[in-house]
């Protein structure tokens, strides 16, 4: 599962920290997801979606030979 | 801060059981073993109780502690861990056990066997639990 979150965070000019405390995430978690090595649950990509005011699509791009 | 109370409560009860320990090991001239263990568990309660104590003057971080206790990484980090000892204990148990059947230490194989088959209905029993659940 990819994702525009990196990107997205550095447009809006927002650091790891603040996109974790936003969302209600350790830094950590920030790191490990835009890295690509953790997907995010179903709350939580709601959560990144409407804190970018993007889809869940915009977000996550879905690649089914990964899975 | 309702995490951080209640942390410390559990490290206070430590130290108090190792307290205790200790008290009753040095009164009653008992083994050393359980005097060490008390002394070692209440050494363990004090120092987390002052940790925490730190720990409650920086609202920042109690503020990440309490993200922390329920963060979603987190949980499924403490999940995958559980389940990689999980397999491990239950290799180990059984590398154990064929060990003692070779050495003739029939018992202590039973026993392990036993507590190995116990750990495998115990599994079966909440996988069965959760399946419903989910």
């Amino acid at each position: 599962m990819k994702n525009n979150i990196a990107q997205l965070r550095k447009e809006r000019q927002v650091t790891q920290e603040e996109l974790a405390a936003a969302v209600g995430v350790t830094r950590q978690t920030i790191i490990s997801l835009e890295g690509g090595r953790y997907t995010a649950s179903l709350p939580l990509a709601f959560r990144l979606a409407a804190y970018f005011g993007r889809s869940i699509e915009e977000l996550f791009v879905y690649e089914e030979d990964a899975q | 801060m309702k995490i951080l109370k209640r942390k410390m409560l559990y490290s206070g009860v430590i130290a108090l059981a190792g307290a205790v320990m200790l008290a009753v090991s040095l009164l009653t001239g008992g083994d050393s073993y359980f005097g060490g263990m008390g002394g070692a568990l209440l050494a363990v309660g004090l120092a987390k109780v002052l940790q925490y104590l730190q720990l409650g003057k920086d609202p920042q971080k109690v503020r990440e502690l309490e993200i922390a206790q329920h963060e979603e990484r987190l949980v499924f980090l403490a999940a995958k861990s559980c389940q990689a000892v999980f397999y491990l204990s239950i290799l180990a148990e059984y590398a154990a056990m064929m060990v003692l059947a070779v050495l003739h230490n029939t018992d202590t194989a039973a026993l392990l066997g036993f507590v190995v088959c116990a750990q495998l209905l115990a599994y079966l029993g909440f996988r069965a639990y959760y399946n419903r659940r989910y």
